[in-house]
């Protein structure tokens, strides 16, 4: 079961926080990673030193919270050392301010990163919308995008691909948008999302995600686009799922053990039945990991199938990683990692899933 | 270089100086004065920012002559001042509290006994402030460095403000205010040292080093705890000692700022030995500037809730809104307003210099006890060596009864010394006199039996006669032997026409047809005849008296360490001026070892043969060493034995 826990040296890929000062670095950080009330992120102090957070679940990642003011891309700081194992570059831009400065900045900062580390993800968080017009909202997304498309193009580095996200710490946009470069992250999402996208087509599943339970980030989900309703609902399902059990779940025997999530135990198991026919379904998949299910009344009339599904489902997860678990203690050959994952859960999910969709066509035909 | 740096994190800059203190030799800094403010134009364009800048108060203080009477024209024509005072007492007392509060733990910590005497001179100082009758007293009483710190210490409480009879001044300069070059200056009349506290450091090939210091100390180093103190550095940029604190500030994002004092210094072992004192020194000066900030903070805070009631707001943001667009590139407070004391830059610099000053009372240089030992000579060869080609003149002085006549062609300096070797080749074959520049023509000349005799009872001190017609050859011969010796031991005549007993010189150039006393016991001197053709100086025999047996293996000299490694040296095939450097470090090299050896026998009180020959293992010597060392020792000065057997 401990999948993660069991990866000693594997390099944690490393996502770096930068823009000027009071953009809500920090904020960003703390919001997501460590539960802290918007509210709160007012009386943080200015961060001064690079802040180096490991964020421990699913797949290990550090979180470098630069100070706005230093610019660290200058040549008096080591770049090797930061660059090297980073996965992606974030700027933060204060779409309350004038953005100008942090552009030429982010411009600056790419064309020096671009040519220590080709490989890195270049993520514009357009950070602070909440007080902005959707009309504004758009504007300034759209001004943004333009602008440093330009002066990329000026530094002949139009192949470089920037995502950009219009954030907030006050909705979950921050969420969606962490969700969305923590992905870029994970070399497995490819199967993952194929893995969701079998199970909603054989269990009725309108929307999956797959969540972080910590972070309530989201590490996949099924081809269907994402709406932000649909994930808010599923993201404060965990939510009230935690609060709830927190109350009235048995009590935690494990304290020793120093589990943070005591309230989030290895069955965990939720429904709820939404007031315009919808249902949402929680199930546990390992201590890191949550499956968050938005289905239709009228499909949910078969639990059991759906229990079944997600146990096959369940099980084709524990073996992807179980690949990757392997792979870190040198069991497997490198060259073996991608090829022989997909094969080996090609094989998995055809069987399993196969026979949940017969018994599925069985059980809706005795139905009938 | 000596620095103090007192920086902090700006909200808008990040890491900034706020000011860096330095000491130089007075009529040094104002010679360099004169060159910096000729350049002061170009590195002044720096942006003001009220949170990261040096504020001098504006009204310049009284100037250098701060007697009581300094006081009462403060206090009249100067009536600003009377605020500032006002303020100031609060400070003292908070200070003085802080002092109070942290001498016990210091005097605990304290590990040598200079930090205690500067404890104790703070501790002193801090009556005064209560009973400034008692300065005179016990001044009298204190020593003069004592006295000075205690100057200087009341000083910095002061600030300029009690006179007393000060050795250092304190005033602030508004330094060509014009440009923008402020600070402050300090003379320590008394030590011949001037204080200056600047934004940037004095001499600008400085600022790289003090702003990495800055930015490592606040941006990079992780202190446990977050405050205290932390060492970091490289050979290369210096060594830094960064204490690291926090002020309350109700502005401030987080409520609080980030700042650090660092001292910065070339060497690491003087830095991590007064890591005791400047740690403490620091962590007062910062505890004094947090309980002023905190008080600040707690009168802000209390006004704030007030105002807000009254829903004026005039302290900090109060929204949420408010808070978030408050932007711009608006900074912070200055450390003037942040802790209501106008004065504060000017009581930072008095500690600093203060700091400072102690600091290089810490500092001691012993004087090398060998330096009157080392061959002036060789000394003088070494440096011109490495500085120029001069004619060794001044080494000539040192030949009594000079023969000037063949003198410039015989010691012509270092100038020829480069084809010394070809010449040894070529000397041979031309009539040129034979000029005997080092031990390797020696060698050559000699043999290397004769060599190691002649080598050996020079070492060992017994009279060496050279006695021929020439009176380059003696003059050259007896200078070459000289050089490997300690100039002290020996005494030499160069060319005489009437013998002097071995115990008025070691080495005597005489005529040929001088005759040695018969009294004169042979064992007492070598006798080396040289006879030469009668015109050119070509050497035609050479005769050792007393006579040496070519074959015999057991003579002292063969197993001597140094005559192996004189032969050493003369043997191997290198450049004469790298020959001429490895004499003068082998020479060192001998001279301590013989210092050494003089001080085991005279404090070791005859040990027992066994702990002899373990000082003589030590030493990497042989027995027939220790008569070398013996003479060797013999030129120690008087001066030079007390301080040998002192230490």
């Amino acid at each position: 079961m401990d999948l993660e826990n069991s990866l000693p040296f594997e390099a944690k890929p490393r996502l770096l926080l930068l823009g000027l000062r009071r953009s809500g670095k920090s904020s960003i950080e703390r919001v997501v990673f460590h539960k802290m009330s918007p509210n709160e992120t007012l009386y943080l102090e200015s961060t001064s030193k690079i802040s180096k957070n490991d964020v421990i679940s699913f797949i290990d990642f550090q979180i470098w919270d630069f100070p706005g003011q230093i610019d660290f891309f200058d040549s008096s700081f080591d770049l090797e050392i930061i660059l090297e194992r980073c996965g992606s570059l974030v700027f933060v831009i204060d779409a309350q301010d004038d953005y100008l400065d942090a552009l030429n900045r982010i411009v600056d900062t790419v064309v020096i990163a671009s040519k220590f580390n080709i490989k890195l993800s270049y993520e514009v968080f357009i950070h602070k919308v909440d007080g902005l017009s959707d009309d504004l909202k758009i504007e300034i997304q759209r001004d943004i995008h333009q602008r440093i498309t330009e002066e990329l193009m000026h530094e002949n580095l139009e192949d470089i691909h920037m995502s950009f996200y219009l954030t907030s710490i006050y909705d979950h946009s921050i969420y969606e948008a962490f969700s969305k470069v923590i992905q870029k992250l994970i070399p497995q999402l490819p199967t993952l999302e194929n893995l969701l996208n079998i199970l909603c087509s054989n269990s009725n599943i309108e929307k999956a995600f797959l969540f972080d339970v910590m972070s309530k980030i989201y590490i996949a989900t099924d081809s269907s686009p994402v709406d932000i309703q649909t994930y808010e609902l599923c993201s404060d399902m965990i939510d009230v799922v935690i609060d709830i059990s927190c109350i009235y779940g048995p009590k935690q025997e494990n304290e020793e053990n120093g589990s943070e999530n005591t309230s989030y135990g290895t069955d965990t198991y939720s429904v709820i039945h939404l007031a315009n026919s919808m249902v949402l379904y929680l199930r546990e998949v390992n201590e890191h990991l949550a499956l968050v299910c938005f289905l239709r009344e009228e499909n949910f009339e078969k639990p059991g199938l759906l229990d079944y599904n997600f146990a096959c489902f369940k099980k084709a997860i524990e073996e992807v990683f179980e690949v990757r678990r392997r792979l870190a203690q040198g069991l497997l050959p490198d060259s073996d990692d991608v090829p022989g994952n997909n094969k080996l859960n090609e094989n998995l999910n055809s069987n399993n899933i196969e026979t949940a969709s017969t018994i599925n066509n069985s059980d809706i035909t005795s139905t009938i | 270089m000596m620095i103090i740096a007192f920086s902090n994190f700006c909200e808008v800059h990040g890491p900034s100086i706020i000011s860096c203190s330095q000491g130089f030799p007075i009529n040094q800094f104002y010679k360099l004065e004169k060159i910096i403010s000729e350049n002061s134009n170009k590195n002044t364009a720096k942006s003001s920012c009220s949170g990261c800048s040096l504020i001098v108060p504006q009204q310049p203080l009284p100037s250098p002559t701060p007697t009581e009477k300094s006081e009462e024209q403060n206090q009249t024509s100067h009536p600003g001042f009377q605020q500032s005072q006002i303020d100031m007492n609060i400070n003292f007392e908070q200070t003085q509290l802080n002092h109070q509060l942290s001498n016990p733990n210091d005097i605990q910590k304290q590990l040598d006994m200079e930090e205690e005497e500067n404890q104790s001179a703070m501790a002193v100082d801090e009556d005064d402030e209560d009973h400034p009758l008692q300065i005179n007293i016990k001044k009298n009483m204190d020593d003069n460095i004592r006295e000075d710190q205690l100057n200087e210490t009341a000083e910095m409480q002061k600030a300029n403000k009690k006179a007393s009879p000060n050795k250092i001044h304190s005033n602030p300069t508004i330094n060509e205010s014009d440009v923008g070059f402020k600070g402050f200056i300090s003379d320590d009349i008394e030590n011949n040292m001037t204080y200056i506290t600047t934004r940037y450091p004095y001499l600008s090939r400085l600022y790289p080093i003090v702003r990495q210091a800055c930015v490592r100390s606040l941006s990079c180093e992780f202190c446990p705890g977050r405050e205290g103190a932390i060492f970091f550095g490289d050979e290369q940029n210096g060594y830094s000692l960064s204490y690291i604190f926090k002020l309350k500030d109700i502005q401030a994002r987080g409520f609080q700022r980030w700042y650090s004092i660092s001292f910065l210094h070339s060497d690491k072992s003087f830095i991590i030995a007064s890591w005791g004192f400047l740690v403490s020194k620091f962590k007062a000066t910062a505890k004094d500037l947090q309980a002023n900030a905190e008080k600040m903070f707690e009168f802000e805070k209390k006004a704030n809730q007030e105002v807000n009631i009254n829903r004026v707001k005039v302290y900090s943001p109060l929204s949420p809104e408010q808070f978030i667009r408050r932007r711009g590139n608006q900074p912070l407070r200055s450390l003037v307003d942040l802790l209501n004391n106008p004065n504060v830059f000017m009581q930072l610099h008095s500690t600093f210099a203060w700091i400072l000053r102690a600091s290089s009372d810490r500092l001691y240089e012993k004087r090398q006890e060998n330096y009157d030992m080392m061959d002036s000579i060789l000394h003088m060869k070494y440096s011109e060596l490495s500085y120029s080609n001069e004619s060794d003149k001044t080494s000539n002085e040192n030949i009594i009864l000079l023969d000037q006549e063949g003198m410039p062609v015989n010691i012509n300096g270092t100038s020829q010394q480069n084809e010394v070797n070809e010449k040894a080749e070529t000397k041979a074959e031309t009539t040129k006199p034979v000029i005997i520049e080092n031990l390797k023509d020696l060698w050559r000349i000699f043999g290397e039996m004769h060599f190691k005799y002649l080598i050996y009872n020079t070492a060992i001190g017994t009279q060496i006669i050279i006695r021929t017609d020439k009176v380059e050859i003696a003059t050259s011969i007896i200078k070459v032997l000289k050089s490997f010796i300690p100039e002290s031991c020996c005494t030499s005549y160069d060319y005489l026409d009437e013998y002097i007993e071995p115990w008025r010189c070691n080495m005597l150039g005489i005529k040929k047809d001088v005759k040695i006393p018969s009294e004169i016991d042979e064992s007492n001197y070598v006798l080396i005849d040289i006879s030469t053709e009668e015109n050119t100086n070509e050497i035609i025999n050479i005769q050792f008296k007393p006579v040496i047996d070519q074959l015999q293996t057991n003579y002292p000299f063969q197993k001597s360490v140094l005559i192996d490694q004189i032969e050493q040296i003369v043997k191997s095939d290198i450049p004469s001026k790298v020959f001429d450097i490895q004499m003068f470090v082998f020479k060192e090299k001998w001279l301590n070892k013989s210092k050494l050896f003089f001080k085991f026998i005279k404090l070791g009180k005859t040990e027992t043969e066994n702990k002899q020959d373990s000082v003589i293992n030590v030493l990497n010597v042989n027995r027939s060493d220790i008569p070398i060392m013996l003479y060797f020792s013999r030129g120690l000065g008087k001066n030079d034995r007390q301080i040998l057997l002192r230490d």
